[in-house]
């Protein structure tokens, strides 16, 4: 029999059985709350970090007899306030409010994507400096001894495997990115 | 009356008002119990926050639709990164052979189950239509929801009723 369905569907699916939500305004509020938290608290652990490596490095600058070495711990001391910046404008923004249309959401989430892609600029920016300070440290420690040589050549080779698996990394995320907007830009498409 | 007490109170009122649309919506967009709980939970959320913006220039049934549908979408994009999720269109569904259909394969199945099995095969943006449709929403409301053209959304919505008419005559009424 083909009847046509808009009343019957309609009916049939607002008549679905529902648990009618209990939730409060004041657990709202609680929930509001924890995400607020949860948010804030992975900024406050990368500035921790960041203060903690000021710090650090402070004292390093303060304490070593070398000059060479004092440079570059200040070098590094002056790049954690960029750091510390860098880590709190990666928050993530604010949702759309209420006012938003679908395709205003679908925007925001391209846009907020697209802000996870490698910013190669802003590595160099990052990077640049923290390498500079590091190669002046290690020029003021500079092995004189072949014992020094072992114990300084490790650190070397880690860090150059640190890097090689984060330029991998970076390309990863690259095409990840590329991925997940191709696939917004199809919702997109699909939507209008 | 201060506003977090308005906004208290309006939640209160549009939760009770549409919790169970809001339930309905969350099933079109999850299938697991556990996650849909979380985005019902999130969709809460997200009215409490923001009727604390309402300015009563649209009607609460449109704000409240929309804040949902908008934090569905989001929750679906965010699902997507752990579980590929890809609907189809309703272009695509209705040249779709119903044969290949798991839930004619199935044989008699309940009508709500063959309703809610279209509805989550479509892609998220004719989904919401849909979902705004069988809610009762003319095409005026859907389209200021949605964002999309009074003649989109009524395009999009006599494909709809073509779609579910064909697939409900072929498969029998239940």
């Amino acid at each position: 029999m083909s009847q046509p369905p808009d009343d019957h569907l309609k009916a049939l699916w607002q008549g679905q059985d529902t648990d009618t939500p209990t939730m409060t305004a004041q657990a709202v509020r609680m929930l509001v709350n924890d995400y607020q938290m949860a948010a804030r608290q992975k900024a406050f652990v990368g500035l921790g970090i960041c203060i903690f490596g000021a710090v650090f490095f402070g004292w390093c600058a303060w304490v070593t007899p070398i000059a060479l070495v004092r440079v570059g711990d200040l070098m590094m001391l002056a790049w954690t306030p960029v750091m510390a910046w860098i880590v709190w404008r990666q928050q993530p923004a604010s949702t759309p409010g209420g006012e938003a249309s679908t395709m205003g959401l679908i925007d925001f989430h391209r846009a907020q994507v697209a802000r996870e892609a490698p910013n190669l600029r802003l590595i160099a920016a990052i990077l640049l400096p923290l390498f500079t300070g590091m190669a002046v440290i290690l020029a003021g420690v500079w092995p004189k001894t072949h014992r020094m040589y072992v114990q300084i050549l490790p650190i070397l080779l880690l860090l150059a495997i640190w890097l090689v698996v984060y330029v991998l990394q970076l390309r990863r995320q690259n095409r990840r990115v590329a991925d997940r907007l191709r696939e917004i830009d199809a919702l997109r498409g699909k939507a209008q | 009356m201060d506003r977090a007490a308005g906004q208290d109170e309006r939640y209160t009122a549009a939760a009770a008002e549409f919790g169970g649309a809001i339930e309905r919506l969350a099933r079109a967009y999850e299938l697991d119990a556990e996650p849909r709980r979380d985005l019902i939970q999130d969709i809460h959320v997200a009215l409490w926050r923001s009727l604390g913006a309402f300015d009563g220039r649209c009607s609460l049934r449109t704000w409240v639709y929309r804040v949902a549908h908008n934090t569905a979408a989001s929750h679906v994009q965010k699902r997507r990164r752990s579980r590929p999720e890809r609907g189809v269109t309703l272009e695509a569904l209705e040249a779709h052979a119903d044969t290949d259909n798991p839930e004619a394969k199935a044989g008699e199945r309940h009508a709500l189950d063959r309703l809610m099995a279209i509805i989550q095969a479509l892609a998220p943006p004719d989904r919401q239509v849909a979902l705004l449709y069988l809610e009762d929403l003319d095409a005026a409301a859907i389209g200021e929801i949605t964002g999309l053209s009074a003649g989109a959304v009524a395009v999009k919505i006599h494909r709809l009723k073509a779609l579910l008419a064909r697939r409900f005559a072929e498969g029998g009424r239940a």
